[in-house]
């Protein structure tokens, strides 16, 4: 069974994506900050992590950032975010997908598919 | 005794330095009265000769009717008359000062030309240079329509005391009489090049009066004597400051008199005037022209500002709606997410799957509307990027398809050969989704075109549709932001297709008829690498 990490600070997001990806039976974790994020990466094997970009304590951006650095092989990662505009910063590049959150989880869905076949 | 004598010869009189001396228009004091013959400084120049003459001192005591009481009355009457022509220039000049209007001190500057007191000519024109100052052409004339009318109107004037303080009602009698000429003269009856060694040419080289009589009959150009009627005339520069802006020309064409050295000397002075009345003019009309830039430039100014202020508060509303939205999206989110959810489980109870239906599109509507309102409202930049024009359309229009239960309506025309252009990608395909959107809610059943061409410097795209067109009373507003005539619409597509158009420095133009809707795009065309 492959493994999720979603990092988003609203309760009912995470909710909402714990159950769509439980019932594509995938196993969720989920993290509401950015450091908490990173702590379960760093403790657990991860196959695909969707990662928000506005975060309580750090931007989605620095999470990348941290886990590139971290020296762990890094697992791929979809930006998340309500938010377009983000496309140009250059470690979006880090990503492999930049999505705009949608109440239609179909796109999210099989980008997380196409993602974790391609690996 | 003969009437008119001319006194050198009467007397053989070997005194060359007198005035009188070789002149035939000058006849002697004491014998003839010396008749009108002369008026102003040249009668009283040689009057001091005379006053040395044997002929005259005799005469003057023993001749009652010529003699000298018949010459004090006679220097009498010039003196009066250099009074009044004195007054008169001072009115003029003042006058000149005091109107802007060219045309009308133009008309009293010819009207006094031809005035009994002013100059007495019969008819005067003023010639003036063109913008190139090779031609001349006449501007404006004075003159009666024939002798009978020259003698009416100088009837009119001799029971006017003419003096400066009636010149204003003198004027008004020659500007009735004259109207069809004076005033409203219409130009454009002549036009003399200035070339070669014809008189007008001469007198502008020379800037000076002269008279032109027997002496310059070859040198008077045919037009002007088929326009005027002889070739006996004065004529006088017009100085504007040091550049001749044209000619008086005036002559005695009905009662034929003689026109005297004297009378050359005041057409000079007149056409001064009439120069200086020019270059009022011309400045007024500089600062009248300087006024008005100034005022167009502060009208403006002031747009800019408006513009300036409703941009300010658009931004603000911008700023607000982009909040709003962004602060309603994450909400959305688990509605429909949620609804989804629960839509999926109960498939077996189709009353309730129909409201979860309901709702999930409802909140897909929402969240379409927000980022249609985020993307107006929204500045961007541009990614210019080699793109593949076919895939880009293609790509568009699977994706405004692939909501749709009817696929396969749109056709594709992109001319083999022609791949590539620079232009940003993600922003070209809205447009074009936004447009085949509206074009396939239009085109009902029928077909849908969309192309893709180059013409001259420009890349275009054109979608067409065979449906219902725009009604004509809503051709202006199509365009404007929340105008729509869709059920489900907000009225942005159109607002952030041209938006992105013109970002790209382009121009979008719709133009519809009964028989369907033309869009066309046209873009600089900078062609890619692909």
């Amino acid at each position: 069974m492959k493994t999720l990490l979603i990092v988003d600070d609203e309760e009912n997001i995470r909710q909402l994506y714990k159950e769509t990806f439980e019932a594509e039976k995938y196993k969720v974790l989920l993290a509401q900050t950015g450091s908490e994020g990173l702590e379960l990466a760093a403790k657990n094997k991860i196959d695909l992590i969707i990662l928000d970009i506005r975060l309580p304590d750090m931007n989605g951006m620095e999470v990348l950032e941290r886990l590139s650095a971290s020296g762990k092989e890094v697992p791929p990662v979809i930006l998340n975010s309500a938010y377009s505009g983000y496309e140009h910063v250059s470690s979006v590049w880090l990503a492999e997908k930049y999505l705009i959150k949608s109440g239609d989880l179909s796109e999210l869905k099989n980008t997380v598919r196409a993602v974790i076949e391609k690996k | 005794m003969p009437e008119k004598i001319n006194c050198w010869e009467y007397r053989k009189c070997p005194e060359k330095t007198c005035p009188a001396y070789g002149r035939r228009d000058v006849f002697c004091w004491a014998i003839s009265g010396n008749k009108g013959c002369l008026s102003g400084l040249e009668a009283s120049n040689i009057f001091k000769k005379c006053l040395g003459c044997k002929v005259f001192h005799v005469n003057a005591l023993t001749n009652p009717e010529h003699g000298f009481m018949g010459l004090i009355n006679q220097l009498y009457v010039e003196l009066e008359k250099s009074e009044a022509q004195h007054l008169l220039f001072r009115k003029i000049t003042s006058l000149i000062h005091s109107t802007i209007e060219l045309d009308k001190t133009l008309h009293v500057i010819l009207t006094c030309v031809t005035a009994g007191y002013g100059l007495g000519f019969n008819r005067a024109l003023l010639l003036m240079t063109d913008e190139t100052g090779s031609f001349l052409e006449d501007r404006m004339m004075v003159a009666p329509e024939s002798k009978e009318e020259a003698y009416r109107i100088w009837q009119n004037i001799a029971k006017l005391d003419v003096s400066a303080e009636n010149l204003s009602e003198l004027v008004n009698i020659y500007e009735n009489s004259f109207k069809a000429k004076g005033k409203e003269y219409k130009p454009g009856k002549l036009a003399l090049a200035l070339n070669g060694t014809n008189i007008f040419t001469q007198c502008m080289k020379d800037k000076n009066a002269l008279l032109c009589d027997y002496k310059y009959k070859d040198r008077v150009p045919g037009d002007f004597i088929s326009f005027w009627g002889t070739d006996y005339f004065a004529v006088a520069p017009v100085l504007s400051g040091k550049r001749i802006k044209g000619l008086i020309v005036a002559d005695n064409f009905f009662n034929n008199q003689e026109i005297t050295r004297e009378h050359i000397n005041l057409l000079s002075e007149f056409a001064y005037h009439a120069g200086l009345a020019i270059e009022n003019a011309l400045f007024y009309e500089d600062l009248e022209k300087r006024a008005k830039e100034l005022e167009k430039t502060n009208e403006r100014l002031k747009e800019a500002r408006q513009i300036l202020m409703r941009t300010e508060k658009l931004i603000a509303i911008g700023e607000m709606a982009a909040t709003v939205a962004h602060e309603m999206r994450t909400p959305l989110i688990s509605i429909g997410g949620f609804a989804e959810i629960v839509r999926d489980k109960v498939k077996d109870n189709p009353e309730v799957y129909k409201h979860m239906e309901i709702i999930v599109g409802e909140v897909k509507r929402l969240e379409r509307i927000i980022q249609d309102v985020l993307d107006f409202v929204k500045p961007f930049e541009l990614t210019l990027t080699d793109i593949n024009v076919k895939k880009v359309i293609e790509s568009a229009v699977l994706i405004t398809e692939s909501g749709r239960k009817k696929h396969g309506n749109i056709s594709i025309e992109v001319p083999e050969g022609f791949t590539s252009v620079k232009a940003d990608e993600e922003r070209l395909k809205q447009v074009l989704i936004n447009l085949l959107d509206n074009a396939l809610d239009s085109a009902k059943e029928s077909k849908v075109c969309v192309s893709a061409k180059k013409e001259g410097g420009s890349f275009v795209l054109e979608i067409r549709d065979d449906g219902i067109g725009i009604k004509a009373e809503d051709a202006g507003k199509v365009i404007q932001p929340f105008f729509t005539t869709k059920k489900n619409g907000i009225g942005l597509g159109l607002p952030i297709a041209e938006k992105i158009v013109k970002e790209h420095k382009g121009t979008l133009s719709i133009s519809s008829h009964t028989g369907g809707t033309v869009v066309r795009i046209e873009l600089p065309f900078l062609e890619g690498k692909l």
